[in-house]
């Protein structure tokens, strides 16, 4: 299964906008990801734009990114206006959450 | 006297677990399928299926035609072999619901439904070539049902291993959000249900093929069944049957330590 578009165009940017190499910036969204137990493969726009706010701006940092949070943070507001945002509806239903909602008695 | 008195309350307790655990599978079980009709979805279905045929009619079937020496032979047999049967049927059904829940695109994961549907397939073979059904049905005895006892286990161990394993990553997904607590708590319950069923199924299985004895016969064997038919039950119940004051501080506990 191939990374989702929401982790190649993030990956993309940061290494547009730092002087990350395609190598370094893959492997440190790859990192947050795991830290946040999401994966590449699944990750959509929405739950990426929470990374960049929330866990990326550390791991850029350590890195030695200059204004780390404001590069994420505006990677976050186009990501937004890159239509990436959510899964599509027939993958979501049949997630992981989006089963085990159902077997609870949630829609 | 005290020796006989606390070997009652011994099986009394173990009856108690046991049944809960049957009780929980059936009103379960039958509520999965009746959801599974609704939304016409093969994961609901698969879980419903094994519930309800497995813990809801297999294990009481089989208790009952090992235990109801009045009743007739053929009729005895007839459950016996049926409850065999259901609850192959119900181990694949788990098999299939984690290939389809959790590793929908993997190969591997559909290899090993049709492995685990080969070797209980090849394990029921076995019997009725050696001992016959018969001799498992009413006895409890033969390799072939042994060995098909012990294949029960792994569809077991690889729910919980999955429930467990996505539990971890909903954890780290809800420190930022991105995770219902709810369904978080939902996974956990599941994998320590499935995990209480492995156990069971291993212990009774080990017993049986290596020394010989019938672990739910055993003081022992009893006081396990006890606490983790319980916890099985309780868990499926919380799990799929939550009471609203469960969910409700299931969600408070997430925003406290969240907050």
């Amino acid at each position: 299964m191939a990374d989702s578009a929401a982790f190649g165009w993030v990956c993309e940017q940061l290494q547009r906008a730092t002087h990350l190499s395609e190598l370094e910036a893959r492997g440190t969204v790859r990192l947050a990801l795991k830290q946040a137990g999401l994966d590449a493969r699944g990750v959509s726009g929405d739950e990426m734009a929470v990374l960049l706010r929330k866990v990326l701006p550390q791991e850029l940092t350590q890195r030695a990114v200059e204004n780390a949070a404001r590069v994420c943070e505006d990677l976050a507001t186009r990501l937004k206006s890159e239509r990436l945002g959510g899964s599509d509806g027939a993958a979501d239903s049949k997630s992981v959450e989006a089963v085990f909602r159902r077997l609870g008695g949630g829609a | 006297m005290q020796l006989t008195g606390g070997r009652m309350r011994v099986e009394l307790l173990a009856a108690i677990g046991g049944l809960s655990f049957v009780a929980a599978s059936l009103v379960i079980g039958v509520r999965l399928l009746l959801l599974a009709r609704r939304t016409g979805e093969l994961p609901e279905l698969a879980v419903g299926l094994a519930l309800f045929l497995m813990g809801g009619i297999a294990y009481p079937m089989l208790s009952v035609a090992r235990l109801a020496v009045g009743w007739s032979e053929p009729l005895r047999l007839g459950l016996g072999t049926s409850a065999l049967l259901l609850n192959g049927f119900g181990t694949i059904s788990v098999a299939v619901f984690n290939w389809r829940v959790f590793r929908p695109g993997e190969r591997w994961a559909r290899n090993a439904v049709g492995a685990i549907a080969a070797v209980l397939v090849a394990s029921l073979l076995c019997q009725v070539l050696s001992g016959g059904l018969r001799e498992a049905a009413l006895s409890n005895r033969g390799l072939g049902l042994r060995l098909f006892m012990f294949f029960l286990g792994p569809s077991l161990a690889w729910a919980s291993y999955e429930s467990i394993r996505f539990h971890g990553l909903l954890v780290r997904r809800a420190r930022l959000g991105l995770a219902d607590p709810i369904v978080t708590d939902r996974m956990w319950l599941w994998g320590i249900s499935t995990l209480c069923a492995f156990v069971l199924n291993m212990a009774t299985s080990i017993g049986a093929l290596f020394f010989g004895i019938d672990f739910a016969a055993t003081a022992f064997g009893a006081l396990m069944i006890a606490p983790l038919g319980l916890i099985a039950a309780c868990g499926m119940w919380l799990a799929f049957l939550p009471p609203a004051s469960y969910t409700r501080r299931v969600t408070a506990r997430a925003a406290t330590s969240e907050a």
